[in-house]
């Protein structure tokens, strides 16, 4: 029966502050066992609604429910999330061995063999205090500790900051094969989205502080396509179909719909000399971001 | 294990700030004092005269030394501490009440170093050179069960009191730990003019144990202003 239980349950959830709607009416639901992009531009609200998902905020509106319980104030919920934040701040002249013995006192099922193995790939320093750390070395920590945590809900805030590509690509590895061999439900952010799609398996995108998609990656792929070409050829081919994104460079367009690239559009595009071609995740999340500001340009 | 039990383990993660800097700032108490009263009789001070203990118990070394330290300290359990507990997973009904137990074992703790030193320096005849270190009046003029009794309930003091600012920071930016200054010293200035008239005849009939209610009642509202503060802070 637990199965059958979202792993992440948002209804209306506004969350205001001051006269900032940072999250307005935002609604989705995440099954248990998987790995969730939450995507956005800057400012979107990720980073807020982590916060109230995580039981560290409450909404002002709505309701959160984690494994069937709202995580505010509720220890048993709470025990089974980690969430280490892009700018996580640790106590007082800390080096690297106390943040993960604190770690492990909060979670049952912290591994300390995986949490050496990261130490040991990310290069982190044992005996510099991890204030003096870098960027980068700080994002380690983090992932460092998420990881190894292997708590039930897990909660990353875009974890790259500041990684080299190598380190990202430890990141991405060992995400995958810890992941394969305990399953549990991982939300990330990111505006890595080319370089991460290929670990999601759904994304719910915020814009403005509320969802303009949530779907499975292949399904929110397959829902736009991108024609390119001259401009009235491109504007024939799109009939009616909502334009996303619009760029235009002299005669050129260029243009995301909201159109699967069925054979219809495409011999339709081959017809008029039209590029059709299927768009990536990163080119949907931008188009969405900036669907307000392309019509505002026009 | 429930939250509370888990705060209280990871306030003592930094074992070397929480147990060694303290026996390290206490054993500097007694070599400072040592050290002082040599160069006093060296100067010409006699341990013999009668009036030499009246005057050498009132070494206050261990307040200057240990009291700031301690208030650090309860600040740093709550400003620093609750952010990262938060993200592991804690409460903040069990966060609070694990610092409570942290400050409680803390106390407990660096109180009974104090009454052990003590004994050893009443063993010693003051450190064999008639050095008052911790056979002082702040801490019961010699008596090993006063030292442990008075040095518990202050450090206790001490952390909560600076729990509560570190949680007001939290709330309330720098503006916190600004009011509960003001209003703390503002009712501590009403208080003393309604009573004002009746300061002398309280002199008069003051008792010990009245400083243990009050130590109480204070850390009463630094635990409560802690969970009130903590209560609607947000850790971004």
């Amino acid at each position: 029966m637990t199965s059958q239980i979202p792993a992440i349950e948002a209804l209306h959830v506004t969350r205001r502050y001051g006269n900032t709607v940072a999250l307005d009416n935002v609604s989705f639901t995440v099954p248990q066992h998987g790995i969730v992009g939450l995507l956005g531009r800057n400012g979107a609200g990720k980073t807020t609604l982590m916060s109230i998902l995580t039981g560290q905020d409450r909404a002002d509106a709505g309701s959160v429910q984690v494994l069937g319980h709202n995580p505010y104030e509720h220890p048993a919920t709470l025990g089974q999330i980690t969430f280490i934040r892009d700018n996580q701040r640790y106590p007082e002249d800390y080096k690297l061995r106390h943040a993960l013995e604190a770690a492990s006192i909060f979670h049952e099922h912290w591994d300390q063999a995986l949490a050496d193995r990261l130490v040991d790939l990310f290069r982190l320093p044992t005996k510099t205090g991890i204030r003096k750390f870098s960027r980068g070395q700080l994002s380690s920590v983090g992932i460092t500790i998420g990881l190894a945590s292997r708590a039930p809900i897990t909660f990353f805030d875009e974890p790259y900051l500041g990684l080299d590509a190598t380190a990202r690509q430890h990141f991405y590895d060992t995400l995958l094969a810890d992941y394969a061999e305990h399953p549990r439900t991982i939300l990330l952010s990111t505006h890595l989205i080319d370089e991460m799609e290929s670990l999601l398996e759904r994304v719910v995108v915020l814009d403005q502080g509320r969802v303009v998609l949530d779907t499975d990656v292949a399904e929110a792929k397959a829902q736009y396509c991108q024609l390119a070409g001259m401009r009235g050829a491109v504007e024939g081919v799109v009939g009616s179909a909502a334009v996303l994104r619009r760029h235009e460079v002299g005669g050129l367009l260029s243009v995301v719909v909201a159109s699967p690239l069925t054979e219809h559009m495409q011999q339709a595009a081959k017809a008029a000399g039209v590029e059709a071609s299927p768009v990536s995740l990163q080119q949907i999340v931008a188009a969405l971001g900036a669907a307000d500001q392309d019509v505002a340009a026009a | 294990m429930n939250t509370a039990l888990k705060t209280l383990r990871l306030h003592f993660v930094k074992r070397n700030t929480v147990i060694l800097t303290p026996l390290l700032i206490l054993l500097s108490v007694v070599v400072v004092t040592v050290l002082i009263s040599l160069t006093l009789q060296r100067v010409g001070i006699d341990p013999a005269d009668p009036n030499y203990p009246l005057q050498a118990r009132n070494n206050a070394g261990v307040l200057w030394a240990l009291g700031g330290f301690v208030v650090a300290l309860g600040v740093q359990s709550v400003a620093t501490t609750f952010p990262f507990a938060m993200a592991l997973g804690a409460d903040r009904r069990g966060f609070t009440v694990g610092t409570l137990l942290s400050h409680v074992v803390m106390a407990a703790g660096l109180a009974a170093v104090i009454s052990l030193l003590l004994l050893v320096e009443l063993a010693t005849d003051h450190w064999l050179i008639n050095a008052y270190a911790l056979d002082a009046y702040l801490l019961g003029g010699g008596n090993p069960l006063l030292a442990f009794l008075i040095s518990f309930l202050a450090i206790w003091l001490l952390q909560s009191v600076g729990a509560a600012f570190g949680a007001g920071w939290l709330r309330y930016g720098v503006r916190g730990p600004m009011f509960i200054g003001l209003i703390a010293g503002l009712v501590l200035v009403l208080i003393l003019l309604a009573i004002a008239p009746q300061i002398p005849a309280i002199i008069k009939a003051f008792q010990p144990w009245w400083l243990i209610i009050a130590a109480a009642i204070i850390i009463l509202i630094g635990v409560l202003g802690q969970y009130v503060f903590l209560r609607r802070a947000t850790t971004r």
